[in-house]
């Protein structure tokens, strides 16, 4: 071990490092004195807190506020990237995002896409408190089992871009799938509704994943539970953190003009 | 329908729930007739696996006749009687098609949850936590099975329910673990935990060819049954086991160690205590007491196999001794379908009667008494059939 030379300070304030032992130190001693100050009782709510604290963060980033609160407003398109490993042939898995009525089986909030040319389609995806917001997309760019992307006509509500690469995984072993979104709500005052959070992009590629591969999406929807139970716990607060979520990107919405907002029937 | 239902720690209430429904095209559905209380069912009920919510339905060792299948299940149809395995795969990801069937990429809808803790998710099982899927469990008059083809297993009516249950998990489970312990003719193997796992295991490690076998548990009746196997046992609690160890195997350690037992081990003296101390205060959420003796007692350049389940996070690992001594650690959830086969060949021919670990037989009614029981290893419990 050597001790680190310290730089001075212009010689206004002398080095105390070789003196007083290593920076560290202080604050590892007062943390231990305050430590063992505290009671038992409180050491464990600060545990518990702790553990609250990282679980609320955990259930606050799923739910996508740490995104919107993070990443919601700015002048620069925002954009995900996600990729999963499907256990394919990639002409095969090319072709299944070739088709974009399979999007709404599998993608957070889209209801449905009807095609209506030979490259365009209407996108309608459900909004916040059962609000539909519609859009056309087209296809700018389409090489056959290697890459397509879309982009929303110019004056949609919504700019969305989406990009999919295909690759070969390694050895043969099925086909890469990278995912690029990008979507940004345009607003008068500069406020803007970022890209949908990571962890959804995950989420969609997880359920295209188990369409191509197995056919169907995984469930447990529906199944039995003994009753009074089913609380829940991480579901509700991931929902109740949604709907500020939503509120959050409703607020903005309602500065943005060229809305196309339907309530639901 | 009757269905055992979890609650909290220590809670467990036999309820009336709704059947099961098909929900997939792939499910079947199976009326249950044996389900067994598996040692790591202890976990949930003592409150140590993450992800439980009230009312979940409990189990992942059950069999019995399939009632209805779902429009796209082609190897099964109704009447057929069927061992589940406890693994949910879908058969057709990478991994499955590998023969790696419990890393299933698509069986488990939760995957998220698992991500966030281990990096990456692995299948989905019946009965054990949101956190592997949420799946509603066996212990119950009927059980929802997804991805049908490639999980039951048809069984013969010559067969009873007590020999061809435990293919379900506990034996494929002691099975790979001595398949994973890479056992060669003239090994001495040594198994720590006679529990139902480390009773297969001690039996699989003899099929594989092991020269000696060297069971340690602290339950009498735990050690006589792995004796009857064949096994050579040490009782932990008046030997020190390391030392032990090396006295039966001239100084060189078993060239094999499985590990049995898993995040809840016992032991004895300040290790022990220094566990659980600081699981309780979550400073580490598994206890790896008997992990640490393994690792200490192997031979150099030995193997460790971990057939015990592990949560979460331990404390004090000694990374120092698996480096210094080049051992071999290898662990997981069992394949269960890799096994399915070859194991029911074993018992239709009898090279094992896998009936030998059962010592409780009660209706589903009475599981909660049986938890307790189980949990508190009285009246020489060590397994536990439910008849539904």
């Amino acid at each position: 071990m050597t001790e680190q030379p310290q730089p001075s300070d212009n010689g206004t304030q002398p080095s105390v490092t070789g003196t007083r032992g290593p920076s560290w130190l202080p604050p590892v001693v007062a943390g231990v004195v305050a430590l063992s100050l505290l009671r038992w009782r409180t050491l464990r709510r600060l545990l518990a807190a702790g553990a609250a604290a990282a679980v609320a963060y955990r259930v606050a980033d799923q739910s996508g506020l740490v995104t919107r609160l993070r990443f919601g407003r700015g002048p620069t398109p925002l954009t995900v990237t996600r990729a999963v490993t499907i256990a394919r042939p990639r002409q095969e898995v090319y072709a299944f995002w070739r088709d974009v009525t399979n999007f709404p089986r599998f993608m957070h909030d889209l209801e449905s896409v009807e095609v209506t040319g030979e490259r365009t389609s209407r996108w309608v995806a459900r909004g916040p408190r059962g609000s539909r917001r519609a859009w056309d997309m087209e296809m700018t760019e389409n090489r056959l089992g290697e890459v397509i992307a879309w982009q929303s006509v110019a004056g949609s509500p919504v700019w969305f871009r989406g990009t999919v690469r295909f690759h070969d995984a390694p050895g043969g072993n099925g086909t890469e799938v990278h995912l690029t979104l990008a979507r940004l709500s345009p607003g008068t005052l500069g406020l803007l509704s970022g890209p949908p959070p990571a962890q959804q992009v995950q989420e969609d590629l997880r359920r295209a994943k188990q369409l191509i591969e197995t056919g169907n999406i995984t469930t447990t929807e529906g199944q039995p539970s003994g009753p009074g139970g089913g609380t829940h716990q991480v579901e509700r607060i991931a929902g109740i953190l949604r709907r500020i979520a939503a509120a959050v990107e409703r607020a903005r919405d309602r500065r943005s003009p060229g809305e196309t907002t339907t309530a639901s029937p | 329908m009757k269905a055992v239902c979890w609650y909290g720690t220590h809670d467990v209430r036999v309820e009336t729930v709704p059947d099961p429904a098909i929900l997939n095209p792939q499910d079947a559905i199976v009326r249950v007739s044996s389900t067994a209380i598996c040692g790591s069912d202890l976990h949930l009920f003592d409150g140590y696996i993450p992800g439980m919510e009230a009312g979940d339905i409990l189990g992942h060792e059950f069999m019995g006749e399939v009632v209805e299948v779902g429009r796209e299940v082609k190897t099964l149809k109704p009447g057929d009687r069927v061992v589940v395995p406890f693994t949910i795969s879908c058969g057709r990801c990478d991994y499955c098609r590998r023969g790696l069937w419990s890393l299933c990429d698509n069986s488990n809808p939760n995957a998220w949850m698992a991500e966030a803790l281990y990096g990456f998710s692995g299948g989905g099982y019946y009965g054990y936590s949101h956190l592997f899927g949420g799946y509603a469990g066996g212990q119950a008059e009927y059980a929802r099975v997804p991805f049908a083809d490639s999980g039951p297993i048809a069984v013969p009516d010559g067969l009873s329910d007590e020999q061809v249950l435990f293919l379900s998990d506990v034996f494929p489970t002691g099975y790979m673990a001595a398949e994973q312990a890479e056992i060669k003719p003239g090994d001495v193997v040594a198994i720590w935990g006679c529990g139902p796992v480390g009773q297969f295991a001690i039996r699989s490690a003899y099929l594989l060819g092991a020269d000696e076998v060297i069971a340690i548990d602290r339950i009498p009746e735990r050690l006589r049954m792995a004796e009857a196997g064949g096994a050579r046992t040490l009782n932990y609690q008046d030997t020190d086991v390391v030392e032990a160890l090396k006295e039966l195997t001239g100084g060189r350690g078993p060239d094999a160690c499985i590990d049995a037992v898993g995040m809840e081990a016992h032991g004895v003296g300040p290790a022990a205590w220094f566990d659980r101390a600081e699981q309780a205060v979550r400073l580490e959420t598994d206890r790896p007491t008997a992990l640490r003796q393994v690792i200490q007692a192997c031979r150099k350049g030995g193997v460790i196999s971990v057939p015990g389940v592990y949560g979460g996070f331990i404390d004090k690992f000694p990374m120092g001794a698996i480096f210094s001594k080049g051992l071999t650690l290898r662990t997981g959830q069992t394949h269960v379908q890799a096994y399915l086969r070859p194991l029911l060949e074993c018992i239709a021919n009898g090279d094992i009667d896998p009936s030998f670990i059962v010592t409780h037989r009660l209706p589903l009614e009475e599981a909660p008494g049986a938890y307790h029981t189980f949990q508190q290893k009285e009246d020489g419990c060590i397994k536990v059939v439910l008849s539904a």
